[in-house]
């Protein structure tokens, strides 16, 4: 079921719009990198080549959107690589310093795939709600 | 302020061509040499249009990382060098058989930091270059001129 668009905001440009799908791809192309290829799902979201291109069209185009709906989008995709990245950071100086007592490697891999499945939710979740043309939430 | 002069269709592709040449040359980084003689024969056609400011980005986009590259790989290779050189000092071993040993050990030991810290350098880097391409070519796209 639709939402009606608040009468405050403006419809968005389609490029825009293909634009920010655009961008759930690619961050969902350095996912699947991620679970085929690379040590960690989440180590290749933010690392990821895909990833980074995605978030610096976020900033780039992110005066373009405003106003929009699209403009929760680009919100939505920009914490969540920001967010990734702070807690995989996090978890690597964890698990380095709990290495000594071995454990380091089960917070490093169970931490890591833990995030790995909380940016596929995001991006999942966001994607989806794009594609019925619906603003994400604050 | 830009002139109201148009610039021929033909250098507007060419400049695009130029990024994808120069987004190519993350996989080929030969491409970024073609770009680069490119940028020199077309930027004239472009003078006193909005298109002249995107060959200047381009110019300066190449140069910065080609000069911040090369600095950065003669700092790592001098910096394993000065280890090489100073880690037999605090021991004040000499010339002799035990110095050459403890430099080599020293090296070896420093190399790695030393090449981690050139890797995030380039890394960084790389993340600037990919900024500069994606925001030349998204005004390019749209016909804006970028701040000169």
């Amino acid at each position: 079921m639709t939402e009606p668009v608040p009468a405050l905001e403006r419809a968005p440009d389609a490029s825009l719009v293909r634009l920010t799908h655009v961008v759930y791809a690619l961050h969902a192309l350095s996912l699947v990198i991620g679970a085929l290829g690379a040590a960690t799902v989440v180590g290749s979201f933010v690392f990821g080549w895909p990833s980074i291109i995605a978030v610096i069209i976020n900033y780039v185009k992110r005066g373009d959107v405003r106003g929009t709906y699209l403009d929760s989008h680009f919100g939505w995709q920009i914490r969540t690589f920001w967010y990734a990245l702070l807690w995989a950071v996090i978890v690597a100086i964890v698990s380095a310093v709990l290495l000594i007592v071995i454990v380091g490697i089960a917070t490093w891999i169970v931490g890591l795939f833990v995030l790995g499945v909380w940016a596929i939710y995001r991006i999942a979740r966001g994607w989806i709600t794009l594609a019925n043309g619906r603003a994400m939430p604050a | 302020m830009q002139g109201t002069v148009s610039p021929p269709e033909s250098v507007v592709r060419i400049a695009h061509v130029i990024y994808g040449l120069y987004a190519a040359s993350f996989f080929v980084g030969l491409t970024a040499i073609v770009a680069i003689v490119l940028d020199y024969i077309y930027r004239g056609d472009a003078e006193g249009t909005w298109l002249a400011s995107h060959f200047r980005w381009q110019i300066r986009t190449f140069w910065f990382s080609a000069l911040w590259g090369g600095l950065l790989l003669v700092a790592m290779v001098v910096g394993i060098f000065m280890f090489f050189f100073t880690a037999a000092a605090p021991f004040g071993l000499g010339a002799g058989p035990e110095a050459i040993a403890t430099r080599l050990l020293g090296a070896m030991l420093a190399a790695p930091f030393t090449v981690v810290a050139f890797l995030v350098a380039v890394l960084v880097l790389s993340i600037w270059v990919t900024y500069r391409i994606i925001r030349g070519w998204a005004a390019l796209a749209s016909r804006q001129p970028l701040p000169v």
